[in-house]
């Protein structure tokens, strides 16, 4: 049954990239496909929540309802708008050599994946004490699943629920089955969709043989794996953010619509995974919007309102939330009165400067970091140009951002907080820098 | 020599790609023995100690939760968490004794038992790993 949800995920996705797009055979089938169910899953996470609050508790028929309404609305509307037509355009040989080496790559690393996720089926720490826990609250909660907003800060009662509502979707197809099986399953399909995403996005820029690697050398590290499979919420803001980088360098350049309106819709996705995601959110569209108005000194930009109102669209659930549902943060930029920076100096900068640079050299990353570092350095003029210097200031833009929230710490030990945070922000921006660094090191003359 | 400059640099890539492919296999590989030779007890769901408690407070909202140990973020030993877990949706007030019913975790039973008392509740169940539920107004 679970198969069925994740089915109709997928053509939510799919139809709704495919109404979104005016020449929707110019993305190529594999990157439609896995957008698809990256978007679709995110739609249907969304629903899941927008059904939560409109009935007050959690109820898998209306769910399944919302699911299937909107679908047959996406369906009715491509036939009617012939979007289908574009179908017809599609050859794919499974006997290629190429084909056939992707499908054993993935079949491969899905035996692996599952290998590694049931042996720590219930997650790691924060995936069993914030997201599946909150997961028990949405399905069984009944009435009272707002009680999560009241639960200890240990448990970060503030943290968007996109994770939690996605598997709560899926639990609503069949709601006989343990709930580990659920969140076991969620985090090696996002596993695998993030290689997949990563794979269709490099093949628009590079040789399609090199961005295989690129999703081999993602696949295949042993922290990906372990991280991935832990069930954090870190995979779906890895996808959402590499999903956000390639439509945004697509959209730039084709100036299309339709695609800006998918960047946006994705950077509202990323909004509503992690508090992270709403920095990392609005500091793309930020940079977008600097580089467009301010470097390019353009007056007017076409893309402006499909790119915002495709974003508003999804951030609207980040905004619910936020506004009339969860507590204040307590630990990111606290300058409440109590709230004492003792971080805040020459120390605690050395202290973090030195804590990143030795996540780079950390065994556990097998020289990753390095090889990129390589990378950028052989090429370093071609990250300023074009859209890939918004991309690029993204990641200094970024790690400025967490420079001033480490800085700004209060309540607890910095370099504790370091040790527990630090791994897993390079967990989740290693698909985009990989997709950054190949698109760019690799860069077909045509593209 | 431009050429020859930038194929060479594009062949060092692809062999680098290669060779770290490589090493993350040999590391998975090792990985793999490591868990098959490590791990041959099954995993146990985090708060299985206050499993038992579920049918006990079995439609109580809110229940409150003391500890004698250390409850801050960088040293707590997630047992707090793991009760909220595997109890959940039930909500878990720690600190809090004003509940009808209150989960006492201390360092020792003796110590928890004493807890009890100071909060006027008396224990109704032990867990066999000392986990103590204590009720007011028994």
């Amino acid at each position: 049954m679970v198969f069925f949800a994740y089915l109709i995920s997928f053509l939510l996705g799919y139809c709704a990239i495919l109404n979104l797009l005016k020449r929707p055979s110019s993305l190529p089938p594999g990157l439609h496909c896995a957008l698809g169910l990256s978007l679709g899953l995110g739609i249907s996470g969304l629903l899941t929540f927008y059904g939560l609050l409109l009935y007050g508790r959690f109820d898998p028929a209306l769910i399944i309802i919302e699911n299937l309404g909107l679908l047959s609305g996406l369906i009715f509307l491509s036939f009617f708008r012939k979007k289908f037509n574009a179908l017809k355009s599609i050859s794919f040989n499974p006997w290629d050599p190429f084909s056939i080496t992707v499908i054993l790559l993935f079949l491969t690393l899905t035996v692996i994946l599952s290998y590694f996720a049931q042996k720590h089926p219930f997650g790691e720490w924060d995936a069993w004490s914030l997201w599946n826990m909150k997961l028990k609250f949405l399905i069984y909660g009944a009435d009272h699943w707002k009680d999560i907003f009241q639960l200890h800060w240990h448990t970060q009662p503030d943290y968007p629920l996109l994770l939690p509502c996605i598997n709560a979707y899926l639990f609503a197809f069949d709601t006989a089955q343990d709930l580990t099986t659920v969140t076991l399953t969620t985090s090696v399909v996002l596993a695998l969709l993030c290689g997949w995403t990563l794979l269709g996005g490099l093949k628009l820029f590079i040789d399609k043989k090199i961005a295989l690697l690129a999703c081999a050398l993602l696949l295949s590290h042993p922290y990906y794996i372990m991280m991935a499979t832990s069930q954090y919420t870190d995979i779906l803001l890895g996808l959402y953010l590499l999903a956000g980088f390639i439509t945004l360098k697509l959209m730039i350049p084709s100036q299309d619509k339709g695609t800006a309106t998918l960047t946006g819709l994705f950077l509202g996705l990323l909004a509503f995974t992690k508090n992270e995601g709403i920095a990392l959110s609005l500091l793309l569209i930020g940079l977008y919007a600097i580089d467009h108005f301010l470097v390019k000194r353009k007056k007017k930009d076409p893309l402006f309102i499909p790119f915002t109102g495709g974003f508003l669209t999804t951030l609207s659930a980040t905004l619910v939330f936020k506004f009339l549902l969860a507590p204040p943060n307590r630990d990111i930029l606290n300058f409440s009165s109590t709230g004492q920076h003792n971080y805040f100096g020459w120390n605690g900068l050395k202290t973090i400067i030195e804590f990143f640079i030795l996540e780079t050299v950390n065994p556990r990353w097998h020289f990753l970091w390095i090889f990129i570092g390589i990378l950028i350095a052989l090429k370093l003029r071609d990250y300023f140009r074009g859209e890939n210097r918004i991309l690029t200031l993204f990641f200094t833009g970024y790690l400025g951002i967490l420079l001033f929230i480490y800085l700004t710490t209060t309540h607890f030990d910095l370099t504790w907080r370091l040790t527990r945070t630090v791994e897993r922000i390079f967990f989740y921006l290693m698909p985009s820098v990989i997709f950054l660094c190949f698109s760019i090191h690799w860069q077909k003359k045509e593209s | 020599m431009a050429i020859k400059a930038n194929s060479a640099v594009k062949i060092i890539s692809i062999s680098l790609v290669f060779f770290l492919i490589l090493v993350q296999l040999i590391y998975l590989l090792n990985l793999f023995v490591i868990f098959e030779k490590g791990k041959t007890s099954p995993v146990q769901e985090p708060g299985y100690e206050f499993t038992e408690l579920k049918l006990k407070l079995k439609d109580t909202g809110r229940v409150g939760f003391i500890t004698d140990k250390d409850m801050s973020p960088e040293g707590n030993d997630g047992k707090f968490l793991e009760a909220q877990y595997i109890l959940a949706p039930m909500v878990l007030e720690l600190g809090n004794s004003a509940n009808r019913f209150t989960i006492v975790d201390s360092s020792n039973l003796t110590r928890g038992l004493a807890m009890a008392e100071n909060i006027g509740a008396v224990p109704v169940h032990v867990t066999p790993y000392g986990k103590i539920l204590a009720e007011k107004g028994h």
